[in-house]
């Protein structure tokens, strides 16, 4: 093992799965165990370049420590065993939570609390909490949940399939959102809409023209664009090509 | 030099390890020392194949890690937990049912 073989080492663990804890961590004992074979290697009077040779040689190749750390699956994180679960399913999951959560807080629990009919009455900060929450759901959850799938697979090290899923399937089902806020006058009631879909056909009879879907499809596109740029700036040299086999 | 077994050294044991650390606090390079002296040098390995044991360990809850610095070194000490120390016990239940029945093979084969 050279110096440049512990770094390797750390990235072919954590590209293997294993958890970043242990990783840095075996990599650091793996040091101070060289120094020690090193130095005792020394004291028994092999010349300085004979003790590390055989400190070296003692403590194995790297291919075999990363082989024993690869066998023991208790050593890997959640996402590399589940991995599927992690980047499809729970950012899905995250998704609709936090569609509905906030919707709940803000159009029943808070009203009923206060006691605002908001179908008759919206007060001026209300209204603009209301717009704030859609607008984070419309426009700003996808994103940063493509930021979060992103910072996970860099620091993870990961094979980037599932994340890129993931990301492409996030940003699908989040930007074919849209959403309106009528407040209510003196002689109409209120109405908050939100709607989700893609229109593909050129012309469509019920609501004709394309804006609704070209926004859509506009914000799909500058979604994958910021999670393309981020994967690319965290991942220059081997995007898509990082794949690790684990046998 | 002493002969390495890889199909049986590929991971470090755990009945060894848990037996050396049910008695004292080691870190990984004086647990690699103990196994040598203790097994006269029976048992030699990839000596950097013991952490991933360690760590595997570790995540079982059988072994508990602290750190301690000296000499301007980290080390990472390892002990023996009860749950440890309990499958410390079955391992070497096991180990003597099997040493015991292949002792008894032996002993047919070669009266």
């Amino acid at each position: 093992m050279h110096k440049s073989d512990f770094t390797l080492l750390n990235d072919q663990m954590l590209s293997g799965g294993i958890a970043a804890k242990h990783a840095t961590r075996i990599v650091s004992e793996l040091q101070q165990h060289l120094g020690e074979l090193t130095e005792n290697a020394r004291s028994a009077g092999l010349s300085e370049q004979e003790a590390v040779a055989e400190a070296r040689r003692k403590l194995g190749n790297k291919e075999t420590i990363l082989a024993s750390a690869l066998a023991k699956k208790e050593l890997r994180t959640w996402s590399s065993k589940y991995t599927k679960t992690v980047y499809l399913l729970l950012p899905f999951l995250v998704y609709i939570a936090l569609l509905i959560v906030p919707l709940y807080f803000s159009l029943a629990l808070i009203p009923t609390l206060l006691g605002i009919n908001y179908l008759t009455q919206m007060p001026g900060l209300f209204e603009l909490c209301i717009n704030a929450i859609l607008f984070f759901q419309a426009y700003l959850l996808v994103p940063l949940m493509t930021v979060l799938i992103c910072h996970l697979a860099r620091t993870r090290r990961i094979d980037l399939f599932w994340p890129v899923a993931g990301i492409v399937w996030i940003s699908f089902l989040g930007s074919g959102w849209d959403f309106s806020v009528r407040v209510p006058s003196g002689t109409e009631r209120g109405d908050i809409s939100m709607n989700w879909g893609y229109n593909f056909l050129l012309w469509d009879p019920i609501q004709p023209g394309l804006d609704a879907t070209f926004r859509r499809l506009i914000r799909m596109v500058i979604t994958l664009a910021l999670a393309f740029t981020m994967l690319r700036i965290s991942n220059p040299s081997n995007l898509f090509t990082n794949r690790f086999t684990m046998n | 030099m002493a002969k390495t077994n890889p199909a049986f050294m590929s991971g470090v044991p755990e009945l060894v390890v848990l037996r050396l650390l049910a008695s004292k606090e080691m870190y990984g390079y004086e647990l690699v020392a103990a196994i040598k002296v203790v097994s006269a040098e029976a048992i030699s390995l990839a000596e950097g194949v013991i952490y991933s044991s360690l760590h595997s360990l570790e995540s079982k809850g059988m072994l508990r890690c602290r750190q301690i610095q000296s000499a301007g070194r980290t080390r990472y000490y390892y002990r023996a937990t009860a749950k440890g120390k309990k499958r410390l016990q079955e391992l070497l239940n096991e180990w003597d049912r099997v040493s015991g029945g292949i002792n008894a093979i032996i002993g047919d084969s070669y009266a």
